[in-house]
């Protein structure tokens, strides 16, 4: 449980209409490697392209070519 | 086809088809067989949600009176409790939905309608969908039918338990992370997770729209390439799906594997994998060696080790913002893991999941560069950890609950977060008794090759042949 002084605790009750503070929560940066450092390592994940649905059009491009429609 | 067997549930998805077709039995004592079976060892196994057993009946009727000639003609089917028909409940595992009746067909129901198939009954699911163990403190975990004090894998544990106990030929799944073929891997049967955009998800309910997929849990692979030939292509209700031509899944499936190049992954997929479960899979790789693969290791970009907490991070975005309404005006109807998990995305800043939604692109195309310009399947274990004990993993939210879930999904997350097609099959047992499986992961839309793969593997081992015995349930 965390008590009153938890960052966290005082950032949720100013943010959120429930208090998530007084329950159970998976928080990965309590858990695991924090946030930033993940998206970091793996590659940072900025992208200034003008594409909004790049992903999509690269799956579909590396379908077996008997597959393309 | 093999002559059917006493109880026709124990028939296989493709032999009890060809026997309707054939008008061999009916299509009402196939349903009642399966209204029994569901009712006994479903109930038993707590993988039932809820069955009309009326109108069960009367779908089966109407298919005997007028029996056509779609694929899954008079099959009685049961699915997780989370693909909408209109008029019939679909509570989704939650107290949060209960009572909840949808408006709107599920594009995959709808397929499956269309090629004659019935659906008899609502299968149990981890709450929401978001939960690889199979635990709900809703409705109670549901028991895996080769050793009831164990965990049957989620979040389709109803699916994978129904499918494996022969209570159902085949069940629709969803997998987010991990949730067609962990069940499938713990309940030893076959499960499909898609390529992002081959199943239509209209009508089914969302966890995360970037990475939730439908697909089957069946119990042999044949009938596992019959389901998804029904389910797989373009639904103009989901503009997400992919108008990709769909391959014969079946016409190749007894090709083998000469001439195929299968990978070994040298870095990920095997860390933390414990000795047995090792042995298994090596004896795995020989099989398909012996068959006439080629085996041969394949390097993979290093930032795949951190695919799962990038998965896991978008699930957790993606649901706080489906959820939050909820969670702030009922948060006592969510179980403790699911409001721990779904709250934790709350602390997710917006830039962070919209640069872990941008990594996808950069990964899938460093990963099909490394794999797939080199092989034509990447092989892995499905799971590097033995079937939890549901007393054992029933965890909550605590920091204990995060490093199973992280385990537990070690192998099968990071195929979310590339949007690749990845099949888990049965590869025996442990000295525990309990199934052991093997994931082949293949090119975007070459769920074809899989399938080859896979029965390739399935016709030198023949596992599904073996079935579970119902006399020791009663006691755990």
């Amino acid at each position: 449980m965390r008590d009153e002084t938890d960052p966290i605790r005082v950032w949720l009750k100013k943010t959120k209409s429930i208090d998530l503070g007084d329950r159970q929560i998976i928080d990965s940066q309590r858990t695991g490697q924090p946030i930033g450092e993940i998206v970091s390592e793996a590659g940072g994940g900025q992208v200034f392209d003008t594409e909004p649905a790049r992903f999509y059009r690269l799956i579909q491009d590396l379908a077996p070519k008997r597959a393309s429609s | 086809m093999t002559a059917l067997p006493v109880d026709p549930c124990d028939a296989t998805l493709v032999d009890i088809a060809k026997a309707l077709a054939d008008r061999k039995i009916s299509s009402l004592e196939v349903t009642q067989a399966t209204l029994a079976r569901l009712n006994d060892r479903g109930r038993a196994l707590n993988n039932v949600a809820g069955i009309d057993a009326d109108d069960a009946e009367a779908q089966a009727k109407a298919a005997d009176a007028n029996l056509g000639d779609g694929p899954l003609a008079g099959v009685p089917l049961a699915h997780k409790d989370m693909f909408y028909r209109p008029g019939r409940l679909s509570e989704c595992g939650s107290k949060v939905r209960a009572g909840f009746m949808p408006d709107v067909l599920s594009g995959a129901l709808k397929k499956l309608d269309g090629a004659g198939a019935l659906d008899v009954a609502r299968l149990n699911m981890v709450e929401f969908a978001l939960g690889v163990t199979g635990h709900n403190d809703i409705t109670g975990a549901v028991r895996n039918p080769w050793n009831p004090a164990h965990v049957t894998g989620g979040s389709s544990s109803g699916s994978g338990s129904a499918v494996a106990a022969r209570c159902v030929f085949g069940a629709l799944g969803s997998d987010t992370g991990g949730s067609v073929r962990l069940p499938a891997a713990c309940c030893g049967v076959v499960g499909m997770k898609v390529t992002q955009g081959r199943v239509s998800r209209f009508g089914a309910m969302p966890l995360s729209y970037t990475l939730d997929t439908v697909g089957p849990l069946t119990r042999t692979v044949t009938d596992n390439a019959l389901m998804l030939s029904v389910l797989a292509g373009y639904d103009a209700d989901d503009p997400s799906s992919a108008d990709v031509v769909v391959d014969d899944y079946l016409g190749g499936i007894e090709d083998g594997v000469s001439g195929l190049k299968i990978g070994l992954p040298t870095s990920h997929f095997m860390d933390g994998m414990s000795a047995e479960l090792a042995e298994r899979f090596d004896a795995a790789v020989q099989v398909l060696k012996s068959a006439g693969a080629e085996i041969v290791d394949v390097d993979l970009p290093a930032e795949i080790r951190h695919a799962n907490a990038l998965t896991s991070m978008i699930t957790a975005s993606e649901g706080a913002a489906l959820h939050q309404h909820w969670m702030e005006t009922r948060p006592d109807d969510y179980g403790k893991q699911t409001f721990g998990r779904f709250g934790g995305g709350f602390l997710i800043p917006a830039s962070r999941y919209i640069q872990a939604l941008n990594l996808r692109t950069e990964m899938l195309a460093a990963f099909n560069a490394l794999v797939f310009e080199n092989v034509d399947v990447m092989m892995t274990p499905m799971m590097v950890v033995d079937v939890p004990k549901i007393a054992d993993s029933d965890l909550g939210a605590g920091a204990d609950a995060a490093a199973l879930l992280t385990k537990v999904g070690h192998c099968s997350r990071p195929i979310n977060f590339l949007g690749l097609p990845g099949l888990s099959v049965p590869s025996g047992f442990t000295k525990a008794g309990l199934p052991s499986s093997i994931q082949f992961v293949g090119k975007p839309f070459d769920e074809a090759t899989l399938y080859r793969v896979a029965r390739a593997y399935e016709r030198e081992t023949e596992w599904p042949t073996q079935a579970p015995d119902p006399a020791g349930w009663e006691a755990a």
